[in-house]
């Protein structure tokens, strides 16, 4: 259930309809309720693991700021754990149940139940879990203030890269020492990997719920003792499965607070959703044949009539795509919390006007970025204990960030480049232009924006690249067939058609921080810039639609 | 990555200034608003009812010409051929040349017409033969539906859009619906029913495109050949895991059934490739008493004729009208002598078959990646 498709939009507007009616309570219920629906509408089996995730950092918080929970309220934590895997993870057909059901036919009804005990491992594997946890738990308010603080966060981390670790890196990693035994001849270990499936959207929430802890626990953010609140916090549907990554300082208190109507809201919310949309099937779902024809053919090793022309136009396409995919979710998710009462932070400031890596990392997936600098450059040291750690840390970070955008080799060497490119600019010193002042301090501002865009674009086929012996070929392709042909110019006059004016028109609204230039605009301004994007949402979108890319992440 | 060492917050973007305005104000924005889409959208509308629409060929061809041909070749005598696909039909198959070939073979009475459709396949034509002979009272001896690739396995149809608009009336909804389970679907077919801006969407960027982009054409047909091909060879090296459940086929043959039509479904040739066929499939068509004929491989076809990939220049489309006329010739020949006979088999019922997963696999939903024909 995207948001490029009808059936979201009809869960939202079945939501949105009676929200503004609710009181505080009912509203939260109301979207706690969609947002179990939206995210179980993968795979309902999906529900026990946030479940769980989300139950271990309302402990953790709780324990971080030494709020006791009684002995009920853990008892039921405990039984919703054991009682949600047993309901969604034994292996009941509840197709045949609803069936049986509705024919009143109990021999059916029992057909569909599990009968053998196997069926119920998972669930006696989160009984005994949930004790074991229960142990530490009561273990760890014994300890003194500050050690039971450090050990709830300890605990709260492991947990959470734990889940994220396994159903994320596990197969990749076991696929690369069965590779790497291989390559050593050590013999073949055979077909090793578990097929572990990746939940959506597990990067970003598991983020966001490690985060809670370290705030409660830095004093920046206080708990809240309302697990329903805590959940809807971890599982608030407009950004769940691809961001933004959204601090308890920021969300929570909008959680836990009675929400308000503004004005100015249902029409920022009207153009981000529209604008989001734009972004996502108009430009990404556009590019994205662009930037496969170059990918799948050297894939496919049928890619001797492309010239260095056609891999760059692949190149700027995927650029586009990316930033049209991720940059579109955002607006999208940002717009419907607006209609909800909500405010996302702003994910993306024009970064392919970046002049930097470090000015591009400050407006490219800016919750990603502050995250990673909040919660591992600065605790790392950042660049208090001199260049050499500095480097380190940068270096460090970057890898970490290029793991979590997907468990493959290509994006461990894109963070590599990424931390690369940082450490040089710092080494050298060179400082951020802005675009102001005369003729040649423009035109200076122009040369670095296209530097590092290309930088960027260097990147990207990194990123894009399915290994590095594809990689290696375009590269040399890329440097050694330089000749414009007629497909790159069609390539080119279709970049520009679709991503000239929405890239104009962020420009004008400062990516999204003075949505109220457009607002606030006339009458005639606002008729065209709705007419515009109602066009070409309707015609111009891509006759092929793709899954936003960032659901893999 | 920044490198300053101070702790920032994330914090939401400052909430607006705008003044505090009356309940009155705030409806005339919205009003205001929703006016500028409904006049928006009105203007639309009008423009593609009374501009594009007519302009397209396609629509041309569906709305007046097929009609036509179909109540035309109703009124010719002796066995009547109705060729439906395609582009890759469009292309190969002259009905004229297949005709000719038919009568050379010592079948005099016979006509043949091409019905063809852009990136239709087995979804569509059921629907397609639905509007223009069953419908109709309009019973061909003979319907041959070439298809290439996974062309059977397809369950839904490429262009809802068009299908609504163009295919289907309300009498076809509930058929539909009954097999079509996607909410997501049901919600597209129903905008499209009679929103046709919203329907004949894609017709718009494929005029404008060429007319403004030159050499626009070969590029997109690079790109959406690069596609298929990707996918094809994906799909032949990691087969998917939620095998297709064939239930568009099993509501082709099953109304054929109904309507006593004699179906052949021909694997059409694609160049450099001889695609695997499923047996299932072909079991399924045998089992209803259908015709099956394989011509992934013709003597004489060379990559030479073809424009790309499946889509055949004009000596090809010539040669392949010929050799599939060979090959129905047989059927052609017994259909004359005994029209009401469906097959020397007798069909059996279609069942359904419902979709299964490959042993060990229980888990991974096979995404559907957007399939489109040619």
């Amino acid at each position: 259930m995207n948001y490029n498709t009808w059936t979201f939009w009809l869960l939202f507007f079945a939501v949105l309809v009676p929200y503004w009616r609710l009181t505080h309570k009912q509203q939260n219920v109301l979207l706690l309720a969609a947002s179990y629906l939206f995210y179980g509408s993968w795979d309902y089996r999906f529900l026990t693991l946030m479940l769980i995730a989300t139950t271990i950092d309302y402990v953790g918080g709780l324990g971080v700021a030494g709020i006791s929970l009684s002995k009920k309220q853990l008892a039921g934590l405990v039984a919703l754990v054991i009682g949600s895997v047993g309901l969604l993870c034994s292996d009941i057909q509840y197709g045949a149940v609803f069936e049986a059901i509705q024919q009143g036919n109990p021999s059916g009804l029992w057909a569909a139940l599990p009968h053998e005990l196997r069926s119920f491992y998972l669930m006696f594997l989160a009984t005994a879990g949930s004790l074991g946890y229960l142990a530490i738990v009561v273990g760890l308010y014994r300890l003194p203030h500050e050690a039971r603080r450090k050990a709830f966060v300890a605990v709260s981390m492991v947990a959470n890269l734990t889940i994220l670790g396994f159903f994320k890196y596990c197969d990749f990693f076991v696929e690369s020492m069965r590779q790497l035994v291989e390559q050593l001849g050590f013999g073949s270990l055979g077909d090793s990997v578990l097929g572990i499936i990746l939940p959506p959207g597990i990067s970003f929430y598991t983020f966001q719920a490690m985060s809670y802890t370290i705030d409660i626990y830095r004093g920046e953010a206080k708990p809240t003792k309302n697990f329903a609140d805590f959940a809807l916090f971890v599982c608030f549907f407009p950004h769940l499965v691809a961001g933004p990554i959204m601090r308890a300082s920021t969300l929570l208190p909008q959680v836990t607070h009675a929400r308000r109507p503004r004005l100015g809201a249902f029409e920022e919310g009207l153009f981000l959703v529209l604008f989001g949309l734009f972004k996502k099937v108009v430009i990404a779902d556009n590019m994205a044949p662009i930037a496969n024809n170059v990918f799948f053919r050297y894939a496919d090793g049928t890619a001797q009539a492309l010239t260095g022309a056609d891999i760059l136009m692949g190149v700027y396409a995927f650029a586009f795509q990316i930033y049209g995919d991720f940059s579109g979710y955002s607006s999208i998710a940002r717009g419907i919390s607006k209609w909800l009462g909500f405010e996302l932070v702003v994910n993306f400031h024009l970064p392919y006007l970046a002049v930097s890596p470090a000015d591009f990392w400050r407006r490219w997936h800016i919750s990603l970025s502050t995250w990673l600098r909040d919660y591992l450059y600065i605790p790392l040291g950042g660049n208090r204990h001199g260049s050499r750690a500095t480097y380190r840390n940068l270096m460090l970070t970057m890898l970490l960030g290029g793991l979590w955008h997907g468990a493959n080799w290509t994006f461990v060497v894109w963070g590599l480049y990424h931390g690369l490119l940082l450490c040089v600019f710092r080494a050298l010193g060179i400082k951020d232009p802005a675009p102001r002042g005369g003729l040649g301090q423009r035109a200076y501002w122009l040369i670095r924006v296209l530097l590092m865009f290309h930088l960027t674009c260097i990147g990207w086929l990194v990123f894009r690249a399915d290994s590095f012996t594809l990689l290696a070929l375009m590269t040399r392709d890329l440097v050694t067939t330089f000749t414009w042909t007629a497909n790159a110019t069609v390539a080119i006059t279709l970049i520009g058609f679709y991503c000239l004016i929405p890239f104009l028109t962020e420009w004008m609204l400062d990516g999204e921080y003075r949505l109220d230039r457009f607002v606030h605009a006339t009458w005639t301004i606002r008729s065209l810039g709705y007419t515009y994007v109602t066009l070409m949402l309707l015609f111009m979108h891509a006759l092929q639609t793709y899954d936003f890319i960032y659901f893999q992440f | 990555m920044t490198s300053s060492t101070s702790s920032s917050k994330v914090t939401a973007p400052p909430a607006d200034n705008y003044p505090a305005v009356s309940r009155m104000m705030w409806l005339r924005r919205l009003a205001s608003t929703a006016a500028i889409f409904v006049l928006c959208f009105l203007c639309v509308e009008y423009v593609v009812r009374s501009r594009i629409m007519p302009a397209s060929r396609s629509y041309r061809l569906m709305d007046t010409v097929y009609p036509a041909q179909a109540e035309e070749l109703g009124q010719q005598k002796g066995v009547r051929v109705a060729i439906v696909g395609n582009s890759s039909t469009e292309r190969g198959v002259d009905a004229g040349v297949c005709q000719e070939r038919l009568q050379s073979l010592g079948i005099a009475d016979v006509s043949a017409r091409v019905f063809t459709f852009d990136g239709s396949d087995v979804p569509e034509w059921n629907y397609i033969l639905n509007r223009y002979f069953w419908h109709a009272g309009i019973k061909p001896e003979l319907v041959i539906l070439p298809f290439f690739f996974h062309g059977l396995a397809a369950e839904e149809p490429v262009d809802v859009g068009r299908l609504a608009y163009c295919f289907t009336t309300s009498d076809d909804w509930l058929e539909l619906f009954s097999h079509e389970p996607s909410l997501n679907w049901r919600i597209e077919f129903l905008l499209s029913t009679n929103w046709a801006s919203f329907a004949l969407d894609g017709r718009v960027q494929r005029r404008l495109f060429p007319w403004l982009i030159p050499n626009y054409q070969p590029f997109a047909r690079e790109l959406h050949d690069a596609e298929i091909s990707h996918r094809t060879r994906r799909r032949v090296a990691a087969p998917p895991v939620v095998l297709p459940s064939h239930r568009a086929l099993q509501r082709l043959l099953l109304h054929a059934q109904q309507e006593g039509a004699l179906l052949c479904f021909v694997a059409f040739p694609a160049r450099d490739v001889k695609y695997e066929l499923a047996s299932q499939e072909i079991a399924l068509i045998r089992q209803a008493g259908m015709e099956f004929i394989d011509m992934r491989s013709v003597d004489g076809l060379t990559p030479a004729m073809y424009e790309d990939y499946i889509h055949l220049l004009t000596p090809g489309q010539k040669l392949f009208s010929r050799r599939l006329a060979e090959s129905v010739a047989d059927i052609v020949r017994k259909r004359a002598a005994s029209p009401a006979t469906l097959s020397r088999r007798v069909p059996s019922p279609v069942v359904a078959v419902h979709s299964h997963r490959s042993p060990g696999g229980p888990t991974r939903p096979f995404k559907d990646e957007g399939r489109r024909g040619p």
